[in-house]
């Protein structure tokens, strides 16, 4: 496998094999974070493809001082932002009431992949996107809040409003697969 | 960035379950990167700036193999041609030819052996041309052909129809905004003048077209997501004059005045539509679906969750400065390669009637959409704006006919207009244009 500041160099020569391996390399990964922020698979397509023309827009600037997937995701993460600031579905985090925490089930460990990312993509999108940026990509509140332009009150309570939305998914979803069990 | 997590189990689970998940994406999103990011690597001037160097090279090349031929042969090709221009009338065999202005030539023998030359050089071909009129073409643009005839003016009627089809947006994407179908016809009249280095010429002409844009749903250009909307020019007319001088090789520059009116009918489905815009408008319609006439006015975002379908008429006219730079080389006989850029500086007036009609699901009042009539606007200070628009466009051209040719072109276009109808920002969009038409010189 190449090593990473060739794949770099390479790119930026112009070669177009070394960018279709860097595009595979981290398409994979990168469809699913696409997939964690947008609302849908469809929206999730046109995320990714705007963020690696992104990335290799912005190739130039990587300074090889962290791992190349470390800074690939950021350009990613933040083009998402970008698109879903462009389509002004922002307008709904304003909340900035305090909402009282929750603990998780225990079932969580037992789902699979695919029904995790459903849960993710079926919050709105205010939580959907401070739940992302805090828990899954590890941001916190006040890189939140300087990247959405809302208050570090708002991220924290969007934040606990969608863990609370997801328990409540969460247990949804194991109510029926058990009632369906029992038929 | 600090990587931080607290020791939630929602997230931590999350975290470790999606973090590093991969998916594949679909394969075509691959094509998408890849041509959008070459275009940005290798750019559209540098795709023109080597068409130009080809172009170049080959009418060099052709030029240089012209010139080779005998001196002898160069005179015959004038003196035939001015056979078969100026004369007016074409024939199919050598043994006809008379000449019908022998006054340049310098003397009898000169002549003569232009004579001898034609009846080896004047034949037809499958195409309905001489080879002696394919020779004399190679090189040179139409007006400059006429330079070679020795008249001072020369006048030529043609009329054209070509359908476009446009795509908004960038280029390797997915192509966004839905497509334009744009049959347009035209006539033109051009006069050229002979000047010692250029040939002006002056073409006025006059065009008739009709356009249609659908958005669909995940058009940016639709107000909101999820409506289908379609726009139609009931008739566009353009009338304009151009002025332009052409060089011997082939550039030529053109500067020239257009002015254009416009009909729309814009036809509004919603699916779950929440939001109708609308802009400063006067007038009413009647819809005779619910029996209503309404009228709206002022430039919101009018609330109306009940309406299925809506229609929007308004008009504009256009005012235009098209300057345009291009070279325009007959590579082979019969195939000129048009190239060209510009800029086209508009000024679009909105006025009219602008008048919104629809259909209700729970309720056919929507009287509460007019507005106060005193109000209204003067018609002819409705709304209007700047249009900036830089172009460049390949336009081979092929003739199959002495009189007849058949033309395509590949048009992108730059525009920034100095505010749209629902804000006052200056707003940029591009376009890209395929078209294919025919042209028949009377």
């Amino acid at each position: 496998m190449t090593d990473d500041r060739t794949l770099v160099e390479g790119c930026l020569a112009g070669h177009e094999s070394y960018r279709c391996e860097l595009y595979k390399r981290y398409a994979g990964k990168m469809f699913v974070v696409c997939k964690r922020y947008a609302g849908s698979k469809q929206e999730a397509e046109d995320y990714l493809q705007e963020s690696f023309i992104r990335v290799f827009e912005k190739l130039k600037t990587f300074n090889h001082a962290g791992s190349l997937e470390g800074w690939v995701r950021r350009v990613v993460v933040t083009s998402c932002l970008n698109l879903l600031r462009s389509r002004k579905i922002f307008g709904d985090i304003n909340d900035a009431m305090p909402v009282q925490d929750t603990n998780a089930p225990g079932v969580l460990a037992d789902m699979e992949e695919k029904e995790l990312l459903a849960l993710v993509q079926q919050l709105p999108t205010g939580y959907r996107t401070v739940f992302n940026l805090y828990a899954i990509d590890g941001y916190d509140h006040s890189e939140i809040a300087t990247l959405l332009h809302i208050s570090e009150g708002t991220s924290r309570s969007q934040l606990a409003k969608a863990r609370m939305n997801l328990r409540e998914a969460i247990e949804k979803h194991y109510n029926i697969k058990g009632y369906a069990h029992q038929v | 960035m600090l990587i931080r997590y607290d020791e939630h189990e929602i997230d931590k689970v999350f975290r470790k379950r999606l973090r590093d998940a991969e998916d594949t994406p679909p394969l075509h999103l691959w094509e998408g990167v890849r041509l959008a990011t070459r275009r940005r690597r290798f750019p559209f001037v540098w795709f023109f700036a080597l068409l130009l160097l080809a172009g170049a090279g080959a009418s060099a090349l052709l030029m240089f193999n012209s010139e080779s031929d005998n001196s002898v042969t160069q005179k015959a090709v004038i003196a035939s041609s001015q056979q078969f221009f100026i004369g007016g009338t074409e024939s199919n065999s050598s043994s006809e030819i008379s000449f019908a202005d022998s006054s340049n030539m310098d003397n009898e023998e000169e002549k003569n052996q232009t004579i001898e030359l034609n009846s080896s050089v004047v034949r037809k071909t499958n195409s309905g041309k001489s080879e002696l009129q394919k020779r004399t073409q190679v090189g040179n643009s139409i007006p400059e052909r006429k330079n070679q005839l020795g008249a001072n003016s020369i006048s030529e009627e043609s009329i054209s129809l070509i359908m476009f089809r446009r795509y908004a947006g960038k280029l390797g994407k997915k192509f966004k905004g839905g497509g334009l179908a744009h049959p347009d016809f035209g006539v033109q009249k051009e006069e050229y003048y002979r000047g010692k280095a250029f040939t002006f010429s002056l073409s006025p002409y006059v065009s008739l077209g009709k356009v249609e844009r659908k958005f669909s749903n995940d058009s940016n250009q639709a107000q909101q997501k999820d409506f289908l909307a379609r726009t139609t020019t009931k008739l566009s007319k353009q009338v304009g004059i151009a002025f332009g001088m052409h060089h011997r090789s082939n550039i030529y520059a053109q500067a020239g005045f257009e002015y254009s009116d416009f009909k729309e009918e814009h036809r509004w489905n919603f699916e779950s539509q929440t939001y109708l815009f609308v802009f400063d408008s006067v007038g009413t319609a009647y819809d005779s679906t619910i029996e209503q006439v309404i009228t709206v006015y002022d430039s919101v975002f009018v609330p109306v969750p009940a309406i299925k379908r809506a229609t929007v008429y308004n008009r504009f006219k256009t005012w235009s400065i098209p300057l345009t730079l291009g070279w325009s080389p007959e590579l082979f006989p019969g195939f000129r390669l048009g190239l060209q850029g510009g800029v086209v500086f508009n000024l679009n007036k909105y006025f009219g009637g602008l008048v919104a009609t629809g259909t209700s699901d729970s309720s056919n009042d929507l009287s509460s959409l007019a507005p106060d009539s005193a109000a209204l606007h003067k018609l002819e200070d409705f709304y209007h704006h700047w249009l900036i628009d830089i172009h460049v466009a390949i336009n081979p051209e092929f003739e199959l006919r002495e009189n007849f040719s058949i033309y395509l072109i590949a048009q992108r276009r730059w525009a920034m207009e100095d505010a749209t109808i629902d804000s006052d920002i200056p707003h940029r969009f591009r376009q890209t244009y395929f078209g294919m038409g025919v042209r028949l010189r009377l």
